[in-house]
């Protein structure tokens, strides 16, 4: 049984990590992109700052999922 | 100043500037709504179908994909956002410019001078193209045979008409030696 639940752990957290690793990097892009090329800076920023608070809020409650999980 | 495009000349005047009309940015948003309502659906019947999938520790791990699932979505929805905005096509006095970003490494940017339109056509074609006033403008270009085209936007005999007005209006060019 010990042993069933390391194996569960491991994978949850490797694809846990996989997956957020991807998503975190597309989020860094598409914020920079903004960044770069955004016509209103106003604008770019606020959309920026409107989606990492939503992708920071879902990540600590998501993380939290993971802990109870394995 | 900031600057829409590299190229941007100190005296040159924007006269438009255009985007997809928004009923393709909907279209897309739509897609992202359809497939949360799909993990609405397996969350509310999935348990009378598999019940053992949503009890215990499995349902954890399926509540912990969920999130994961839905976090895709909202990085989705950003991204097409994203394209949209970024996405535009510029008129002024002296040139027409495509910024187009293909994806998140890749843009591209073309530029057609005016002087250089042979031929600006419009065009609408369906119904949604003619309730919504969206449609495709080509513009054709002495010596090239790619022709540049404005895809799927707002008002399109408007844009042609404002391309053509300036075609007109273009500074004559130097007398040959």
């Amino acid at each position: 049984m010990g042993d069933a639940s390391t194996i569960l752990s491991i994978i949850l957290y490797g694809a846990y990590y996989i997956a957020m690793g991807v998503l975190a990097i597309l989020s860094l892009f598409g914020v920079f992109l903004l960044a770069a090329h955004g016509r209103s800076r106003v604008l770019s920023l606020l959309v920026s700052l409107v989606y990492i608070f939503f992708f920071l809020t879902m990540l600590g409650t998501t993380e939290a999922m993971l802990h109870s999980i394995a | 100043m900031r600057r829409l495009f590299p190229s941007q000349q100190d005296n040159e005047t924007i006269f438009l500037v255009v985007r997809e009309h928004w009923f393709f940015l909907l279209l897309r948003l739509l897609i992202v709504v359809f497939l949360f309502a799909m993990l609405l659906a397996f969350q509310d019947f999935g348990p009378g179908i598999v019940p053992g999938l949503f009890q215990g520790v499995p349902g954890r791990v399926v509540g912990l994909f969920s999130q994961l699932y839905v976090m895709m979505l909202v990085l989705g929805v950003f991204l097409i956002w994203v394209f949209y905005y970024l996405n535009i096509q510029i008129i002024t006095n002296l040139r027409i410019v495509d910024i187009d970003q293909r994806g998140l490494f890749h843009r591209r940017i073309s530029e057609l001078h005016i002087d250089k339109i042979e031929d600006v056509t419009s065009e609408a074609t369906g119904a949604f193209a003619t309730m919504f006033q969206f449609g495709n403008v080509y513009v054709q270009t002495a010596g090239t045979v790619e022709r540049f085209v404005f895809e799927r936007v707002p008002s399109p005999e408007r844009i042609e008409k404002v391309v053509l007005d300036l075609y007109e209006r273009r500074p004559a060019a130097p007398p040959a030696p």
